[in-house]
């Protein structure tokens, strides 16, 4: 009778779990992307996602931040010139960890239709990729596709340091 | 539109789709200019470069590249192109930023991308490409670069070779 009665009371209020389970909840939904439009894509699949029609804070991430400082996620929508290039590399390295890129578009990934002397052909030539969006351009629904994805990713890592 | 310009200054004239345009010699293309804008033609719309090296035309242009200004005249509303062809091997002509202020960055642009120099211009640098690039892309023996794509048609030859003059 003594025992019984503060297990009732406790089991509703106790759950157990890990730290890296509850760290990588709460890193996984609130993931603030740097804004990193560079091309068409910034505005046909990045706004639309962060609009009111398909609402990227449903996930978490309605906060765009200006500055790569508060940002955990770079998601590179457009094509990267051999210029812009060294930019992109030096926003990502002043992005504290724990950060992630998402590549979006063909442009992003692959190069696209430019496979010239201007364009880098991928992005993931400069910074390591976690998801890749394929189309040209991304409907928004597959923006929150590959956060959805990059959410399992998060939670999978917990506190565990990045390879 | 000629007839206020001296006539040694005007090599040829004509309408093409629509649009006036002369042509003139490089040792002139300041005093053109220079008249032009006198003559109303306050507005300078763009000046760049054609690489005529493979323009497939019967005619064949009398130099590889061509520069073409583009002049308005505000209160008439007419258009005037000079044109103004530069030899291959001597590719240099006036810089006209001192009479059009905007010529400055369409001049560098013309630099960077053609590789045509302009005399007295006050900094002919790149603007376009990165400052250690090699070689001026928009020439038309200039490859296309970027990757090998698997199963494309002749991509070893537009990629890396020059085309077929």
């Amino acid at each position: 009778m003594g025992v019984e009665q503060p297990t009732d009371t406790l089991g509703r209020n106790i759950l157990t779990t890990t730290l890296g389970r509850v760290v990588g909840w709460g890193r996984a939904n609130s993931v603030w992307p740097a804004q990193f439009g560079l091309a068409c894509c910034a505005i046909e699949g990045l706004m639309h996602a962060a609009g009111p029609g398909f609402d990227i804070g449903r996930f978490g991430s309605e906060a765009m931040r200006a500055s790569p400082r508060q940002s955990d996620l770079m998601i590179v929508a457009g094509r990267v010139s051999q210029k812009m290039a060294p930019v992109l590399r030096q926003i990502y390295d002043q992005m504290p960890e724990p950060k992630w890129v998402i590549s979006m578009g063909a442009c992003a990934s692959t190069g696209g239709v430019f496979n010239n002397y201007a364009i880098l052909q991928g992005v993931d030539k400069i910074v390591p990729v976690d998801v890749y969006i394929p189309g040209c351009p991304p409907r928004p629904e597959d923006v929150l596709n590959a956060l959805m994805i990059l959410q399992e990713k998060i939670k999978a890592q917990g506190i565990e340091p990045r390879l | 539109m000629t007839t206020t310009l001296p006539s040694e200054y005007v090599l040829a004239s004509g309408v093409t789709a629509g649009d006036e345009w002369i042509t003139t010699s490089r040792e002139h293309i300041r005093a053109t200019l220079m008249a032009l804008k006198r003559a109303g033609f306050q507005s300078y719309l763009f000046m760049t470069c054609v690489d005529h090296l493979a323009t497939p035309t019967v005619e064949k242009p009398p130099e590889r590249f061509e520069l073409v200004y583009q002049m308005r005249n505000m209160s008439t509303h007419r258009e005037l192109r000079v044109r103004v062809f530069v030899p291959e091997d001597d590719a240099r002509a006036p810089s006209a930023h001192d009479i059009y202020v905007p010529a400055n960055w369409d001049e560098r642009e013309t630099w960077d991308m053609f590789g045509i120099e302009f005399e007295g211009h006050p900094d002919l640098t790149r603007i376009l490409m990165p400052e250690d690039w090699v070689g001026h892309p928009l020439r038309r023996d200039y490859p296309v670069g970027g990757e090998p794509v698997d199963f494309s048609e002749d991509h070893e030859i537009w990629q890396t070779a020059p085309p077929e003059v």
